[in-house]
């Protein structure tokens, strides 16, 4: 029992992908229809734009942040990329746009957290007001749409059988996993995360690292903008809306710990997967799909409370432990201090 | 000379308060200078300048001979001075390898090979494939020191690094250091308490009291009472107050009888406590006063021993419990355990009597005269009950949390540090408070590393050492001189056990 339960805490990545195979098949065996290969890359396609900002707010969260503007902001950069399309024409400038709208509303998130020292929650709330305004703003209300169809065709070219949009979300991940875990400025977003100010007194530039954690979680809100506008092919002004729930709550799931410094990026990955099956899975259950929102902060509760309690257990297990070796340990330097003592009388 | 790094005039005060006073400490290659003092005399806070994680108000440190001015720990390890903490600050859910390596350039596996070959002349019994959150401090505390020996630097400092290791991993550290000293002509600058490891290990000395330079100079020239006397503190002004002066028939009476205690941070704890008495606890800091003072108020759980409270067994698993049996813990941070900072005074004084004043609705009359009454006997200054308690002076927020726990009516009040942070006039206020409070026949317990403060105040003095209760004054021995011997785990005369 112990070790499933270290297993869990461990590696909860391989968890979350038993259970995304649990699920696929449970629902399968209610509804013959969702047992397609089709059905799982539907998920995918469908899904990802919930993949980039999981992995993006990732890395807030490692570094023991929240971000709930992306939602907003996935908005915002969609909004702002798809109008530059239709004014321009050009894909290129469209797709700049947005990423650079995403990233500077990153910027502006972690330079408030790091720099000004607002909390991360109260500043991303804030931010998520303004950048929703400033979308509304700048729509007037209105909706992009007649978004060229090359645009939108494009994120719908297969290759190897897959979808384009579906290869970025891999190349997303390659890319954040291996600066993530192996490179020596990912792994200080880890240490930030465990011990801030310890990090600091090794020589780590924190609020650098913070302001980069928030600059990578608005860049992959900008690009999940550059999705939306290539998926859906129209932006309303309440795109993204909820998203950020989402986001966390698959992070969540993915063995990425609110508690900072802790998690992968293909748990996060493995994390947003399960919760756009469970999405996708409503359909083929006959539940409303406007109950995806209710799903995905129930889920996110439950994870915490369960997670937690398997932590509280798992730490008074080692604290007995520890408490038993720490016992020990005085009395054999006590023992020492008594010899050191005689030594010094002689 | 040649000197790695010179501090000359370093001045820093925190919040008004002077913390060092033209401080000068420079450390040689290739040797070990041991920095002494009691407590709050300012060597942490020295060394936190030298790495820049403190600003100096005045000052200069000069390094490779140029002035520097550092504006962080990186600033710091730029030049080569690396502090090793005393509390380990370590990353708990990474490995041991990470915690250790991570910043450090230069290929993976040379790095790996070496910090085996460290830990194995450290004998660390554990692996560096563990995460550090899951080992015990003693391990905790190595890494750290891993940390530190492992990187190419010129200037280690070690704040108190054996206070938790055994003699067997002291002894492999000694060698280490030595080994360093030699060969990379390393400095050391060397925190501890531990007076026999000065003599063993270092070459040179400073002692610091109350942020000056005492005494420095060359280990050869000082021996161990010399550098002992040498920390008593000055008696300079000490104010006279009228010692407790509890007279009652039952004044020798044991209110509380605690025998062998242990429990987390603290081991072997015992002493009496008569009616009426200020007993002072004292000793180093992190000798486990505090420790046993949060376990006996039932914050934590005591895992050892017994305690007898008016002849019967005392054992209570949480404040609420301590509380009704008549004990007040008023603790060290006022801000941060003792006061609600943005209520009222009332509210402040009522929060610790709540379900004694009310049945469901507050009696807010009765809760008013109780807060006015605390007011006028503690003459707390301020312009109504009302006032927000974050608006107080700091004496005068000490004397509403007195005020608060005393509305308890308990039989035993265990102060901590009660006049931490408090300026001269608002300290004799609480000292007269103490002195009625004992000749009203409770018995307070005072713990201080304020040595003055407990020989002004304490009819009986209980040192600790280590989390060990090790030795009990009392009469014409209650001085600063024997307190101060004892907290480093001596007697004038030579050992206690």
């Amino acid at each position: 029992m112990k070790k499933v339960m270290n297993l869990f805490v461990k590696r909860q990545e391989i968890f979350t992908l038993l259970i995304i195979f649990v699920y696929f098949f449970s629902i399968s065996a209610v509804n013959q229809d969702f047992f397609q290969i089709d059905t799982l890359i539907r998920i995918l396609f469908n899904g990802t734009m919930l993949f980039v900002m999981t992995m993006g707010i990732s890395a807030v969260i490692i570094t023991k942040n929240i971000d709930v503007s992306i939602g907003s902001l996935m908005g915002l950069a969609a909004t702002i990329g798809g109008t530059v399309l239709n004014q321009t024409g050009n894909a290129f400038l469209g797709i700049g746009a947005a990423l650079l709208v995403g990233l500077a509303g990153g910027i502006f998130n972690g330079i408030g957290v790091a720099y000004l020292g607002v909390t991360a929650i109260i500043m991303t709330l804030g931010t998520m007001a303004i950048f929703r305004g400033l979308l509304i703003m700048f729509t007037g209300g209105k909706w992009i749409q007649n978004v060229p169809s090359f645009f939108t065709d494009f994120s719908k070219v297969r290759f190897l059988g897959i979808q384009g949009s579906i290869w970025i979300v891999v190349i997303v991940l390659i890319v954040l996993w291996l600066f993530f875990s192996k490179t020596t400025k990912g792994r200080y977003f880890y240490a930030v995360g465990n011990n801030n100010e310890g990090a600091r007194m090794q020589g780590i530039n924190v609020k650098l690292i913070t302001v980069s954690a928030f600059a990578v979680s608005g860049l992959m809100a900008g690009l999940a903008g550059v999705l939306y506008v290539a998926q859906i092919g129209a932006v309303p002004n309440l795109a993204g809306n909820g998203m950020e729930t989402q986001a966390i709550a698959a992070a969540v799931i993915g063995g990425v710990s609110l508690t900072g410094g802790s998690g992968n990026y293909l748990g996060a990955l493995l994390g947003a997967i399960l919760l756009q099956t469970i999405n996708y899975s409503l359909v083929y259950l006959k539940v409303p799909g406007y109950w995806n929102n209710a799903i995905s902060g129930f889920l996110l509760l439950a994870i915490i409370v369960v997670a937690s309690l398997i932590q509280k257990y798992m730490k008074r297990e080692r604290e007995k432990n520890l408490d038993k070796q720490i016992r020990e340990e005085f009395f054999k330097t006590q023992q020492n201090m008594d010899n050191a003592y005689t030594e010094g009388d002689a | 000379m040649n000197y790695l790094v010179e501090m000359k005039g370093i001045c820093k005060a925190f919040s008004g308060v002077p913390v060092l006073e033209d401080v000068s400490f420079s450390i040689k290659p290739e040797s070990v200078h041991s920095l002494i003092g009691g407590n709050g005399a300012g060597k942490s806070t020295l060394m936190k300048i030298l790495t820049g994680v403190y600003k100096m108000d005045s000052g200069s440190i000069f390094c490779e001979g140029g002035e520097v001015l550092f504006h962080g720990p990186a600033d710091a390890h730029k030049k080569g001075i690396y502090l090793v903490p005393q509390e380990p600050m370590l990353y708990p859910y990474m490995t041991v390898e990470e915690n250790v390596l991570l910043g450090m350039s230069g290929n993976k596996a040379e790095l790996r090979k070496q910090l085996a070959m460290l830990m194995e002349s450290l004998n660390c019994d554990f692996s560096m494939n563990q995460l550090t959150g899951e080992l015990t401090i003693a391990k905790q505390q190595l890494t750290e020191l891993l940390r530190g020996l492992i990187r190419k630097n010129k200037i280690i400092i070690l704040d108190e690094p054996t206070s938790a290791l055994t003699n067997k991993e002291v002894e492999s550290l000694f060698k280490n250091i030595r080994r360093l000293k030699s060969e990379e002509k390393v400095g050391f600058v060397y925190i501890t308490h531990r007076m026999n490891e000065i003599f063993e290990l270092s070459d040179e000395l400073t002692i610091l009291k109350d942020g000056k330079i005492a005494a420095s100079g060359d280990v050869k020239d000082y021996t161990l009472d010399k550098v002992l006397d040498i920390m008593i503190p000055d008696a300079k002004e000490m104010t006279e107050i009228k010692k407790s002066d509890y007279a009652g028939e039952d004044c020798n009476q044991k209110i509380l009888e605690v025998r062998n205690a242990g429990g987390k941070g603290f081991f072997d704890v015992s002493f009496d406590l008569h009616k009426g008495e200020v007993l002072g606890l004292t000793g180093v800091v992190g000798a486990g006063r505090t420790e046993f003072a949060e376990t006996f108020f039932g914050l934590s759980k005591m895992v050892e021993g017994e305690i007898l409270f008016e002849g019967r067994p005392f054992r209570v698993n949480s404040p609420a419990e301590a509380i009704q049996k008549g004990i007040a813990y008023v603790p060290e941070d006022r801000r941060k355990h003792g006061g609600f900072l943005n209520s009222s005074i009332n509210d402040n004084v009522i929060s610790s009597i709540m379900c004694r004043l009310s049945k469901f609705f507050l009696n807010n009359r009765k809760a008013k005269s109780t807060t006015l009454e605390a007011i006028k006997s503690f003459s707390v200054k301020c312009n109504d009950v009302d006032q927000k308690f974050v608006s107080l002076s700091g004496g005068n927020q000490q004397k509403v949390v007195l005020g608060k726990w005393l509305a308890t009516q308990p039989k035993v009040v265990v102060l901590d540090e009660p006049t931490r942070g408090i300026d001269a006039g608002a300290r004799n206020e609480i000292y007269k408070i103490i002195g009625e409070l004992s000749h009203r026949g409770i018995s307070v317990v005072v713990i201080s590393s304020d040595f003055e403060e407990i020989v002004t105040l304490s009819t009986r003095v209980v040192v600790m050492y280590n989390g060990k209760t090790i030795s009990e004054l009392s009469g014409d021995k209650i001085n600063l001189e024997n307190i101060t011997y004892a907290s480093f785990g001596y007697t004038k005369e030579g050992v206690t056990k």
